[in-house]
């Protein structure tokens, strides 16, 4: 296995025609004909990102709408109650959990077998969206109205526990185990919620050792823009996690060096992969691939084992425009290969 | 005391209009179809507002694609930067980004309802933490922020401050702000609403602001402070935009009471929640209402 294996993260833009017609004629890329958009997007991603040259792709959740609402469509005790914005004219349909969450049907497989039609599942890695995050990225009403009084801190933090089981057992463990099933076997369970809750980091490892603990994949754990610090040591305890796949780039100043935290890893003694965050997603500004190298050169010597890196942006880019992000990656992969000669 | 009640913070829209967005962004209507929809999502929030009887009407600010948006497109030096998340919360803003001292160019009064009796404003604070503001000042956006106030002619002003918390350590930037906004405008009814923190480890600070009332979510009060606010009125967010189950009326009126009896303000508004844009519309007009109930004493 060569160092500095490059990957992509999680969502990009949904294509639009236009988009797949110039980029796949640019890259000269071999799109297969679909009648149905979300499968032509599919096929056009895992493309676009192969050409680039990853090492681990996934198709940029293409046939997921929102990373919440896409699981809680097939989720029995949860209804969507209306929109709620995301950003600017951006809105996703929120749920809120009126019953005990129970999986309708695991909601990944078909996404997955698709995929496997068109790319060899050795360089895939599928997001699924843990269980901390869909808890808090839906209202309680259930857990809370269980509770004695639902304005108590004691109260919502048990119904919060409450959920966040549930939701493990009952969704996303099975939802991994029919993954796998399907010949899943790099899994990244995102829990973005973590970062602006690094408190409850107990709670969402529990929530992902309930997921799955006993499992056979290579699973990492997706979290951004979070003070990460003060997850340590309770992140650690989620012993089933091969891989911390963090974003870095994005807090990056002259004055202040984002990887120096990596040391903490060194101090806890603890050897597993770091999925590392090279690209801001957040910018229009490309990173050349010097600056892509002396990241990972930085985050190599703060590790002292280069062989724990694997590089990609700090998030999902599906923000940019496809030329930004196309630019970016095909940086990264060269900043990677720099790297490599470098060290 | 006369309880007084008033939305205080951004509105959600109602679905018609979020899909009325959708379709103006994929050019499906035109932008006379949409500002008409916009109008008439902003006529039904000012008639939900009036039929609780409050006391300031707002409109909902349904044009505001986050607290900082007008401002990064009507003033000189500022624009809209990458998403960045808004505190705890699903949802992103655009950080607003100086290039130099802001000042206002384009036309306030097109992102506020004409019928707007409450100015509902990111805090100076706030806007120098959450926006990329290296080189230029607190005052320097207090300053923007008073044009925007003076256009307005609106005498109830609000200022949005979740980012005054228990670590915050520049009050004397804080108070230079709040001591030139009300220099510039001595007369108006000024309020700072922090959210969601505690504000107990912080309120000898919060008072020493020249502000005519102090708001905060009246879940985090702890009644044991020592601190009397009978020098200035109190703000309490009472509803909670995390769950959408019905709120517990009588426990909301006994909080309130007892927040009231121990630091026996000069005024006493209750609010929503600043955050009550976390929630789809129909759900926070159901948080209205309990408004409306407490104000009246059906509880």
């Amino acid at each position: 296995m060569e160092l500095f294996e490059t990957q992509e993260i999680g969502s990009l833009p949904k294509p639009t025609l236009e988009d797949m017609a110039i980029y796949g004629s640019k890259l000269k890329l071999d799109l297969l004909e679909f009648e149905d958009i979300t499968q032509k997007r599919s096929d056009f991603n895992l493309k676009f990102l192969k050409s680039i040259g990853l090492n681990y792709i996934f198709d940029g959740e293409a046939h997921r709408i929102e990373m919440a609402e896409h699981p809680y469509r097939s989720i029995v005790g949860a209804n969507f109650i209306g929109h709620v914005r995301s950003f600017d004219n951006k809105y996703f349909r929120k749920a809120s959990v009126v019953n005990v969450p129970i999986i309708r049907n695991p909601y990944h497989s078909d996404e997955y077998k698709f995929i496997t039609r068109l790319c060899n599942d050795s360089v895939l890695k599928i997001p699924v969206t843990g269980a901390y995050t869909l808890a808090e990225w839906a209202y309680n009403d259930y857990y809370i109205s269980q509770e004695n009084n639902q304005y108590s801190r004691y109260s919502r933090k048990n119904a919060q526990v409450n959920l966040v089981h549930a939701l493990a057992r009952n969704v996303i463990r099975p939802t991994i185990e029919d993954l796998i099933r399907h010949g899943a076997h790099r899994i990244q369970i995102d829990e973005p919620a973590l970062g602006t809750h690094p408190d409850e980091t107990i709670l969402a490892v529990k929530g992902f050792e309930e997921s799955v603990k006993g499992l056979d994949a290579d699973f990492s754990i997706h979290i951004c823009y979070s003070d990460y610090a003060k997850m340590f040591p309770a992140i650690l305890e989620a012993k089933s996690c091969k891989e911390w796949t963090w974003e870095f780039a994005n807090r990056e100043t002259s004055l202040y060096d984002p990887y120096s935290i990596l040391e903490l890893f060194k101090e806890y003694k603890d050897n597993r992969r770091i999925g590392l965050g090279v690209l801001d997603v957040h910018i229009n500004t490309i990173e050349s691939a010097e600056t892509v190298c002396d990241r990972i050169l930085r985050a190599s010597k703060y590790l002292d084992n280069p062989e724990l890196i694997r590089v990609n942006p700090d998030c999902g880019l599906r923000t940019r425009s496809w030329n930004v992000i196309h630019q970016k990656l095909s940086n990264m992969v060269i900043g990677a290969s720099l790297a490599r000669k470098t060290i | 005391m006369k309880t007084k009640t008033t939305l205080i913070g951004l509105f959600p829209r109602p679905e018609y209009l979020v899909q009325a967005t959708r379709d103006y962004d994929r050019k499906r209507i035109s932008q006379d179809k949409l500002d008409e929809i916009f109008e008439l999502a902003e006529r039904q929030v000012l008639h939900t507002e009036r039929i609780y009887s409050f006391d300031t009407i707002t409109g909902g600010y349904l044009k505001w694609q986050d607290i900082f948006r007008p401002f990064t497109e009507i003033w000189c030096n500022t624009k809209a930067g990458p998403l960045t998340r808004f505190f705890e919360t699903n949802t992103f803003y655009r950080q607003p980004i100086f290039s130099g001292a802001p000042k206002l160019e384009g036309n306030f009064n097109d992102w506020i309802s004409e019928y707007a009796s409450r100015l509902i404003l990111p805090g100076p604070y706030t806007f120098k933490q959450l926006a990329k503001s290296d080189n230029i000042s607190i005052v320097d956006i207090a300053s923007a922020l008073g044009q925007c106030i003076e256009r307005s002619r609106i005498d109830h002003i609000q200022f949005q401050e979740p980012s005054i918390n228990h670590m915050t350590k520049d009050w004397h930037q804080i108070r230079i702000a709040y001591d030139w906004i009300n220099d510039a405008f001595p007369d108006i009814h000024k309020t700072i609403w922090t959210y969601p923190n505690d504000i107990c480890p912080i309120i000898e600070q919060l008072k020493n602001l020249p502000v005519s009332v102090i708001g905060f979510d009246m879940f985090q009060y702890c009644t044991d402070v020592k601190t009397s606010l009978s020098d200035v009125g109190i703000g309490l967010s009472c509803v909670d935009p995390t769950v959408t189950i019905p709120e517990n009326l009588s426990y909301i009126q006994t909080l309130i009471d007892q927040i009231v009896d121990h630091s026996q303000p000069n005024e006493l508004w209750i609010g929503a929640n600043p955050q009550l844009d976390l929630l789809p519309y129909d759900s926070a007009v159901n948080k209205l209402k309990v408004l409306g109930d407490i104000k009246y004493g059906v509880v």
